[in-house]
């Protein structure tokens, strides 16, 4: 009863580990797209407002002088596609994903309110 | 930039410290060395895990999803709320338990593989957010003012838990259970909801970041419903929409906020559906806490009419029997400390 369990436990996490995984480095499919976040009390500005499709870091720094978090939202501006929490203020941090082409909204939340929601495009 | 980062990290912290600081009290007046070795092993495996996992996905070729940071983070919560609540039970009764083995003058033991036990909940404890934890602290390698900040943080957190294992170590066996035990069930409704928050940001449960048409929001503006009466009609934001927002008024990021979130698991911001969970996790569990203490007074009021040699805390009794091989010297102190407590 009880290993089972745990070897279904093990294999759960092993599972969640592989899958979620998300390329850090170039790995022959193509450049991945950096894009600069500046974080502010009352603006997200993101260095471009389009990107390739694929691999794409945000290197999001934090202007304000609250903990911030970042956003990358799907197109209903309510999924969360990916995140980073836990931004202090004047630290940087660094977010990759791979993109879907498609629309998305970046957004900040320094104190928790959201601010600089800007639309987001990824063409393939 | 340091007191941003020293609150983070001692939100990170303080919960595992707050649990694996009872849990060390709890064997420790039990007298039971071999199974704080196994707390240590649990916390420090925990920590090892977590530590290169972090590196691996900071620095190796591939990073984690945010979904799986999140659903990592969120199983781990319930799995550890249901182990805290266990354990919370098992205590009371051990406790209850106590009474008969000091009547029959047997050294109080702990059952055959709760030692393991205990050994997982702190494992949990420190692994729900060491994941999250590390990769942060990796992503800061670079910025020593944020890392020093926030290990100073974690460092934080460790003092609070030693003060907490002081704090209780010497209360009577039955103070102990009391205190710790609603204590731990109110932290457990805490890592219950924002177990739950982790689940429903990565979509996995149903709430404000499911996307429509399971997400309630207003029409015209495209937001998610907040409390009972905003939308269309009353209670339209239940059950997948927020509670209440009270980002406004509280700084998340702040002192307070920080504290509120690492003990009894308020944020400003809270889904109905973590609402829900944390009320009726109390509305279940504490009545039968409740019920189990007053069960475990009655009873020893009953053994101290039918015995009066036995009218002392059983915690002074518990130092009589031989120690255990391995007690450490710090018991001799509590045999002198806990008398004067009973008296008052």
């Amino acid at each position: 009863m009880k290993t089972p369990l745990r070897w279904t436990a093990a294999a759960g996490a092993a599972t969640l580990l592989l899958t979620g995984c998300v390329a850090n480095q170039p790995a022959g499919d193509g450049p991945t797209n950096v894009l600069t976040v500046t974080a502010n009390a009352d603006s997200c500005a993101v260095s471009a407002s389009s990107a390739t499709s694929g691999r794409a870091t945000f290197r999001v720094t934090n202007a304000g002088d609250q903990t911030t978090e970042f956003y990358l939202l799907a197109a209903d501006r309510l999924r969360i596609v990916a995140e980073k929490e836990d931004i202090a203020p004047g630290a940087l941090a660094e977010l990759t994903v791979t993109l879907a082409p498609g629309k998305y909204f970046t957004a900040c939340k320094p104190g928790g309110a959201k601010v600089g929601e800007a639309e987001f495009t990824v063409i393939g | 930039m340091f007191l941003a980062s020293f609150l983070i990290g001692l939100r990170e912290g303080l919960e595992a410290a707050l649990i694996v600081g009872i849990l060390v009290a709890f064997v420790h007046k039990r007298g039971r060395s071999d199974v704080l070795a196994k707390i240590w092993w649990g916390v420090g495996l925990s920590i090892a895990i977590a530590a290169s996992l972090g590196a691996v996905f900071t620095f190796g070729a591939y990073g984690l999803s945010f979904e799986s940071q999140e659903i990592i983070g969120g199983a781990m919560s319930l799995l550890a709320v249901a182990m805290v609540t266990w354990m919370v039970f098992w205590m009371l009764k051990a406790g209850h338990r106590m009474k008969a083995e000091l009547e029959a003058n047997a050294a109080g033991a702990l059952a055959v593989g709760t030692g393991w036990a205990i050994a997982w909940i702190a494992f949990l404890s420190v692994g729900r957010e060491g994941l999250e934890t590390t990769l942060m602290l990796w992503g800061w390698a670079l910025q020593p003012e944020a890392l020093l900040g926030a290990l100073v943080g974690i460092l934080a957190a460790v003092a609070i838990g030693y003060a907490v294992f002081r704090g209780t170590v010497r209360l009577n066996f039955g103070t102990f259970f009391t205190y710790t035990g609603a204590f731990l069930i109110i932290v457990a409704a805490g890592i219950l909801a924002y177990g739950i928050h982790d689940l429903q940001e990565a979509a996995v449960l149903p709430g404000p970041f499911s996307g429509l048409p399971i997400t309630p929001t207003d029409p015209r503006t495209g937001e998610v419903l907040v409390g009972l009466t905003d939308g269309p009609f009353w209670m339209a934001a239940f059950p997948f929409g927020w509670a209440f927002d009270l980002t406004a008024v509280i700084d998340p990021t702040g002192v307070w906020a920080t504290l509120a979130k690492a003990t009894v698991g308020f944020t400003p911001l809270m889904s109905w559906l973590e609402v829900t969970a944390w009320a009726s996790y109390l509305l279940i569990i504490l009545p039968k806490f409740v019920a189990a203490v007053r069960r475990n007074r009655a009873a020893e009021r009953a053994a101290r009419t039918a015995n009066p040699t036995l009218d002392r805390a059983p915690a002074e009794l518990a130092s009589v029997p031989e120690p255990t091989p391995g007690a450490s010297p710090e018991h001799a102190p509590e045999k002198v400390l806990v008398p004067e407590r009973t008296a008052s």
